[in-house]
């Protein structure tokens, strides 16, 4: 015990080391990956992110007859890892730091090129 | 006299993740042991096959929560070799710089259970806490605390910049003078001297023969490390491995302690030395023949075969995961034991179990 | 550095019969246990033992042998391999015998699951009780 006395005392004496949650929110990272936006109107359907998504939260569905091509992202399925947001040739994909409100702001999203 | 035979775990308190033990007991003595594994196979083998082999870096991290930076890069480098390609320096040096990083974060991690597993539960708290800071270096580098998804095939994706750099060093610093209050404790403490010296003696002999590997190894007096194999760029910075000859729990501890130091001076060092330069190359080809490779994680080597048949499906992965085999290991260590010692002996080898059954 | 592309034609390729007694003469010359990798090459298993020496060398063994020929276990020399050849026998099928502690094909999957999921071209499964 007497090693890590020093310790002990100075925590004792220190404010605590975690934050109190909801009043203090830490800042996200600038860097960090939380949550993944969608902009449709820049997106031109091209399919590239559901061809790499490797988690498969991505799938584009094409019916030519009638020229209509929709897209669907599942937010459950999504592990957050970027890839599309990097490769995405339109940039309607783009990561966002902020993770408040994820979880239940999960849902299966439909978009597609021409409303039906 | 009396045998006793129960369940040690699946859910017990000392235990991370769900291993079960049999433990035969004549009273406090444990006289035999059997571990039983099985109760979170999640079929990452098979996945791997159906996968794209790019996607597979994604799958590969998440066999372990701990190491994740580890097992993707062990995978890039892999497939890598594979198809014979170079990866740039700078992607090389920050590759050690992460999985450094999370060598330090496991290991502090580790430490704190261990403590938790002794009682000594204002340690535990001072190492999570320390541990803290690392975490908020990896997200601050490359975007997420567990699951960093870097590394790809041909480079990695983040970079450690000029803004950047300061940060990660004052982090280091800070995280330096919190290792400073931890470590005396560990080392010299009473209480966990008592709780841990000659605890699951693992003699140097059989910790070779069982096929022990990583601190679980060097704590019995065997300097063998996988990163003097010379991956990533290991050998540029004057790697030694760290070698304890206890034999006993302690020594495993040690061995941990250690490396932690080690790993800071090595993320310094290699942002001291991080030549400037591109992050990837683009890789067209698809992987084609086998490949082997070893990488060594917080808990030991890690083994990984591939086989590829040159188109973008593998054929075959197979991951052997350090805890596979570290658990034989128990075999030796728990019989003639207390029973108030089986939690300390077994979180000695660092189970990992998630990477074991995969 | 080390070699990551594994040539195929260097390693010596045994019969399951031999391969006891080169274990043995290996584990004589102090070497241990690292993992065996089982491959499906319809209609054959290859089996790559792998061992280290004493120094980090990796020495590699393959055996091949047709799906339903009999394995010994090494277990009986190199206690270290027994969780692996219990796994090969669960995922592939292989017959092994003799292992040292036999979890009875019980060890990563349970009754409920697709039983052998790692073979290439799978046997009609037998449904029995929950299913796939
Ligand atoms: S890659 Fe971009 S433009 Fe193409 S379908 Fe996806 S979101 Fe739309
Ligand atoms: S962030 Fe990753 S997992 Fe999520 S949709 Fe994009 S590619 Fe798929």
């Amino acid at each position: 015990m007497p090693l890590m006395s020093g310790n002990l005392i100075k925590n004792l004496f220190s404010g605590p080391a975690t934050r109190p949650y909801p009043i203090v929110k830490r800042e996200p990272f600038p860097r960090a990956r939380a949550r993944l936006a969608y902009d449709p109107d820049k997106c031109t359907y091209c399919g590239i992110c559901a061809n790499i998504c490797p988690a498969a939260a991505i799938s584009v569905e094409e019916d030519r007859e009638n020229l209509h091509i929709s897209r669907v992202y599942n937010s459950f399925a999504c592990i957050s890892c970027a890839r599309c947001a990097e490769l995405c040739p339109q940039g309607s994909l783009r990561m966002e730091v902020s993770p408040h409100g994820a979880a239940d702001a999960k849902t299966v999203a439909y978009s597609a090129s021409k409303e039906t | 006299m009396a045998r006793v035979t129960f369940p040690f775990g699946p859910q017990h308190p000392v235990l991370p993740e769900a291993i079960q033990l049999q433990l035969t007991c004549e009273d406090e003595r444990v006289v035999e042991v059997l571990p039983v594994i099985g109760y979170m196979h999640r079929g990452i083998e098979k996945a791997a096959e159906a996968n794209l082999y790019p996607n597979n870096i994604f799958l590969c991290e998440r066999i372990c929560g701990i190491c994740s930076f580890i097992h993707a890069l062990c995978y890039c480098e892999l497939i890598e070799g594979m198809m014979r390609v170079e990866v740039p320096p700078r992607a090389k040096y920050l590759r050690v710089v992460w999985s450094e990083l999370s060598r330090i974060h496991s290991h502090m991690l580790w430490l704190g259970l261990l403590a938790d597993s002794f009682g000594f539960e204002s340690l535990f708290m001072q190492c999570w806490r320390a541990r803290e800071i690392i975490l908020d270096t990896l997200e601050m580098t490359t975007g997420q605390r567990v699951i960093q998804s870097s590394c790809v095939i041909g480079g990695v994706r983040r970079d450690i910049d000029l803004d950047m750099e300061p940060g990660v060093r004052r982090q280091m610093a800070a995280f330096q003078k919190e290792l400073k209050s931890i470590y005396p404790v560990f080392a010299k403490d009473y209480t966990v001297k008592l709780r841990t010296v000659g605890k699951g003696v693992l003699p140097r002999d059989q910790a070779w023969s069982l096929g022990t590997v990583g601190p679980t190894l060097r704590g019995s007096g065997w300097a063998d490390d996988a990163r003097t194999l010379g991956y990533a760029v290991y050998d540029d910075l004057g790697f030694e491995p760290v070698v304890e000859i206890g034999c006993d729990s302690y020594a495993r501890m040690m061995v941990r302690l250690r490396e932690v130091v080690q790993s800071v001076e090595l993320v310094i060092k290699a942002l001291d030395q991080m030549p400037e330069g591109d992050l990837t190359v683009t890789v067209k080809s698809f992987p084609e023949g086998e490949g082997l490779i070893r990488v060594e994680q917080p808990r030991g080597e890690l083994v990984e075969y591939a086989r590829g048949n040159g188109t973008a499906y593998l054929e075959r992965l197979k991951v052997r995961t350090p805890t596979f085999s570290n658990i034989p290991a128990l075999l030796v260590m728990l019989p003639g034991c207390e029973l108030a010692d089986v939690p300390v002996i077994t979180m000695s080898i660092d189970p990992c179990i998630a990477c074991t059954e995969r | 550095m080390q070699q990551v592309r594994v040539d195929r034609g260097a390693d010596p390729v045994i019969s399951p019969d031999a391969l006891l007694k080169e274990v043995e003469l290996l584990a004589s010359e102090g070497a241990r246990f690292t993992t065996m990798i089982c491959l499906d090459l319809d209609p054959e298993f290859e089996i790559i033992y792998l061992f280290q020496k004493p120094t980090l060398d990796v020495v590699r063994l393959r055996v091949r042998m047709a799906k339903d020929e009999e394995l010994p276990s090494i277990s009986s020399i190199l206690l270290g391999a027994v969780l692996m050849e219990n796994e090969i026998r669960e995922f592939f099928g292989v017959k092994i015998i003799n292992l040292a502690i036999d979890f009875k094909c019980r060890m990563l999957l349970s009754e409920k699951s697709l039983q052998m999921p790692l073979l290439k071209v799978r046997p009609k499964p037998k449904l029995t009780g929950g299913g796939e």
